[in-house]
């Protein structure tokens, strides 16, 4: 007990010694700023290579501060940052290993509420029989990728990652129309 | 007047918290402003408890309905010429409080812009001291800075 509190007092002491021995104040608005620490949470941005466009942050965001319009075969996916509350829900939860990530950046001082944000842009699948679109090209390539993984060493796999590849041309209205005229049902594999 | 005005007023600029129903989140960055860490006091900027001394008005929190006519009242009793600074994600847009757009906590009565003008928004949640620091400077320059 009486070794902790004196190196307590010890420790006190150097604190309170270290203000002596150089100025503690930043002199911010007129030089750098204050050391960032590593983990600090600031604006959340996109990896144009990684991200697919799955929307998985969106719909994991607390505040509703990430949305998506899709557009002329573009899915814009958008960060309201002055409405986010940098918890880092987007990161954790993203399935292409930190596509959305918290990033350093800390002045994101403004005079228009929306103006500032973090975009990305995506492109989207067109459907070959009805001409709509439906889902991000990169989403498709890795549900492929994904099923490959999964697959491994099955007797079928050459069958269904020929079915999966033919599938992935159509959106899901026309894929139960063309069922059979494709031949994608899944009772051959029985 | 030779630009007399504009000196003085952006010389020194007080500012007055107004604190609407914050998590104290904030409201502790703006105290860790006015450590010796950051010490906003040595370039002028000073707290002070009374709107009428005020040229600067810091607000914190979503706005309760309960506040709406207490900070336009406040608002109203700071002098010409002055400015808002809005401080983080609940008093800029509303936050975490607004996740639905149509339908927010019941208890929420708009973000800070629906009651009085806003010059400046920091967004962050908590923003950083610097941050605050910096969205109070602008706000010198955009609302105080008049001859």
């Amino acid at each position: 007990m009486k070794e902790r509190r004196v190196g307590a007092l010890r420790k006190l002491l150097k604190v309170s010694l270290t203000g002596l021995k150089k100025c503690v104040t930043v002199d911010f608005p007129f030089g750098p700023p204050a050391f960032v620490a590593p983990i600090f949470r600031g604006q959340p941005e996109y990896d144009e290579e990684k991200c697919m466009g799955c929307v998985a942050c969106s719909m994991q965001c607390s505040a509703s501060a990430i949305k998506y319009v899709d557009e002329d075969g573009k899915r814009v996916l958008t960060v309201y940052l002055s409405r986010c509350i940098y918890c880092g829900r987007c990161q954790l939860i993203c399935p292409q290993d930190e596509a959305i990530k918290l990033s350093q950046n800390w002045n994101l001082v403004t005079d228009k509420v929306d103006s500032v944000v973090s975009t990305i842009t995506i492109d989207l699948r067109k459907c070959e029989n009805c001409g709509t679109y439906f889902m991000p090209d990169k989403q498709v390539g890795a549900i492929i990728d994904r099923i490959k993984e999964k697959l491994e060493d099955s007797a079928l796999k050459e069958q269904i990652l020929h079915d999966v590849e033919l599938a992935s041309h159509y959106c899901p209205d026309c894929r139960k129309k063309l069922a059979i005229k494709l031949n994608l049902h899944t009772r051959k594999y029985v | 007047m030779l630009g007399w005005k504009k000196w003085a007023r952006t010389r020194s600029p007080w500012i007055f918290h107004a604190h609407c129903g914050g998590c104290n989140g904030c409201d502790i960055e703006i105290a860790a402003a006015l450590t010796p860490r950051y010490d906003v006091e040595r370039i002028g900027i000073v707290l002070t408890n009374n709107p009428r001394y005020a040229d600067i008005m810091v607000v914190t929190g979503i706005v309760p309905k309960a506040m709406v006519p207490v900070i336009k009242r406040v608002y109203n009793q700071m002098t010409d010429p002055k400015g808002v600074v809005a401080v983080g994600a609940c008093a800029t847009t509303g936050g975490v409080f607004l996740k639905d757009d149509d339908n927010p906590t019941y208890t929420f009565g708009g973000p800070v812009d629906k009651a009085i003008p806003v010059d400046v928004y920091v967004p962050g949640c908590p923003p950083k001291p610097e941050a605050i620091i910096v969205g109070i400077a602008q706000c010198i320059q955009k609302a105080l800075a008049k001859d």
